[in-house]
């Protein structure tokens, strides 16, 4: 499965995507946790960020700011009109070929729209307990916990139905042999 | 693209803030333990798309208070925000800490959470249970400490007994001979990597098929398994049933069946243990079963299964676990490894030759 760039996920977060757009992540939200995820951490990023910038710098002057932007917009705008070319009528062919072109988009899309795979539930994990070869984990929907072995080896492993796992190696620091343990209920 | 700058520096600003606030370590005031100081190392946050990672690294030191010298200590380490499901904890065992001596428990872990803030720390750690060499305990033993650490201390005394035995009868190099093989066990011992679940987690496995388990029958464990049987699958084994009974003349309580895979090359595998907390009186016969699967990190033809009895606790307590000429006679050492105390003392010999092994067997 190919994921949305970060920055469209970002832009998603904030609702200033273009509709298409929107739509597509939108769509591949439904079946990805991964970018759910990630985008839910952009929105509580952005809360706490507004939360933040609320609390402006004492004596901050908003008149001087706002005459700074609207002076900025106004350049922006004269130096669009140096650059654009004279207008230009649109003759009566030209809105033919469109519609045309747009009728067959509409086959298209609508084709593509009725053959697509449906969007599916996300699938519910129940937390789990896993060696990895840095140290043991609990992997559950919000995050992990993985207790490490600290490079030592070699580590001994072993799982229990009751659903817990045990790491047991020499720490090379302390010279002492730990025992890591995790379980799930 | 100004957005995405933005929210860079905010993830920064967070990680920096998170690792200060991520851990805070709570002991009851009358505990036998205290902590003397907190080293965290080389801590760190940083962002990873819209998680944070936090790899936190402390080693703390801890004095014995009490009055007797401490064997074992197990701490818990709670993370309830990022794995409200999940209990770990970090145990120390074989040591031998005089009262007023310190030493030290080294916890390396990493969290991945979402950027979310959250108030109070991430990560609390508690004391779970001390063991002391009269095999007396203290703590809340919220996580059985009580059971498996009182098992590794009959362990070690099982296994010091054996090496002071062929140093007496073999001399300093059948004592050496004696550490080598268990050091070639060891760096010999087939692993397997695995994932454990249980409840409702999806599996591959389909309907599986049924294969029975060969069990061993030990004249004086007190548990004897009758039958047994689990659901198997190239990559997954889940659904395990064992019948047993009671034939000692004692109430028992808890006991723990180890699970023995076999390959079709005829490579055998520790896969797990299957505990279960059971009232079992005298002569009684019961069937446990577990809901977990294990998952195997790649496919194992499995072709034949065994299951010993690894650990057994009587109603008042007390522990009964495989003796030596047990696991050695079938061949079940190199798959269950050393116990905590044989694994200290082969690195010892490593590290420190066969003197500093044979001064240590001489301490108590």
């Amino acid at each position: 499965m190919s994921h949305p760039q970060a920055t469209a996920l970002a832009l998603f977060a904030g609702g200033e995507l273009p509709w298409w757009m929107r739509w597509r992540v939108r769509w591949h939200l439904g079946a990805c946790e991964t970018c759910r995820r990630e985008v839910e951490g952009y929105r509580r990023a952005a809360a706490w960020f507004r939360e933040t910038a609320a609390e402006l710098p004492p004596g901050f002057d908003w008149e001087r700011a706002a005459a700074e932007m609207r002076a900025n917009i106004q350049l922006g705008l004269e130096a669009g009109e140096c650059v654009s070319g004279p207008e230009r009528a649109v003759s009566r062919i030209r809105w033919r070929v469109a519609a045309a072109v747009a009728s067959i988009a509409v086959v298209v899309l609508g084709g593509w729209w009725l053959h697509m795979p449906h969007p599916r539930a996300p699938r519910f994990e129940a937390p789990l307990v896993a060696s990895t070869s840095e140290g043991i984990q609990i992997r559950e929907p919000e995050g992990s916990l993985t207790l490490l072995n600290s490079g030592a080896v070699p580590v001994m492993v072993s799982a229990s139905a009751e659903g817990a796992m045990t790491a047991r190696f020499i720490d090379e620091e302390t010279g002492l042999v730990t025992v890591n343990h995790v379980s799930v209920e | 693209m100004f957005l995405w700058s933005r929210l860079s520096f905010l993830t920064a600003c967070l990680a920096a803030a998170a690792v200060s606030q991520t851990l805070r370590v709570d002991f009851p005031a009358e505990s036998p333990v205290t902590v003397v100081s907190a080293d965290w190392g080389t801590s760190e946050a940083s962002p990873r798309g819209g998680a944070l990672v936090v790899d936190l690294r402390t080693t703390l030191r801890l004095r014995n208070s009490g009055a007797a010298p401490i064997r074992g200590v197990t701490l818990v380490v709670l993370a309830q925000e990022v794995t409200p499901g999940g209990k770990a904890s970090v145990s120390v065992p074989s040591l031998n800490v005089a009262p007023g001596e310190t030493f030290p428990v080294r916890i390396d872990l990493r969290l991945l959470r979402p950027l979310q803030a959250t108030a109070g720390p991430l990560v609390r750690v508690e004391l779970d249970g001390v063991l002391f060499d009269d095999l007396t305990f203290y703590g809340p033993d919220r996580l059985n400490s009580r059971r498996t650490m009182t098992a590794w201390e009959i362990e070690a005394r099982r296994d010091r007994r054996c090496f002071k035995s062929v140093l007496a009868a073999r001399g300093p190099e059948g004592l050496r001979e004696e550490i080598l093989a268990s050091l070639a066990r060891l760096a010999d011992r087939p692993s397997l990597d695995v994932q454990v679940s249980r409840r409702g987690r999806a599996t591959t496995l389909g309907a599986g098929r049924r294969l029975e388990f060969a069990l061993l029958r030990w004249p004086d464990a007190p548990i004897e398994p009758l039958a047994g049987a689990a659901l198997v699958a190239p990559q997954e084994a889940r659904e395990a049933t064992l019948e047993v009974r009671n034939r000692s003349g004692r109430r028992v309580r808890y006991f723990e069946i180890g699970w023995i895979l076999r390959d079709r090359q005829g490579h055998e595998y520790l896969a797990g243990s299957v505990p279960a907390e059971i009232r079992l009186a005298p002569g009684e016969i019961t069937q446990v079963s577990t809901d977990a699967t294990l998952r195997f990190s790649r496919p194992v033809a499995v072709e034949a299964m065994r299951g010993f009895v690894s650990r057994v606790e009587f109603d008042d307590g007390e522990l009964w676990v495989p003796s030596r000429e047990h696991l050695s006679g079938e061949r079940l050492d190199r798959l269950v490894g050393p116990s905590p105390e044989e694994q200290r003392l082969a690195n010892l010999y490593r590290k420190k030759g066969l003197g500093a092994l044979i001064d240590e067997l001489n301490r108590f």
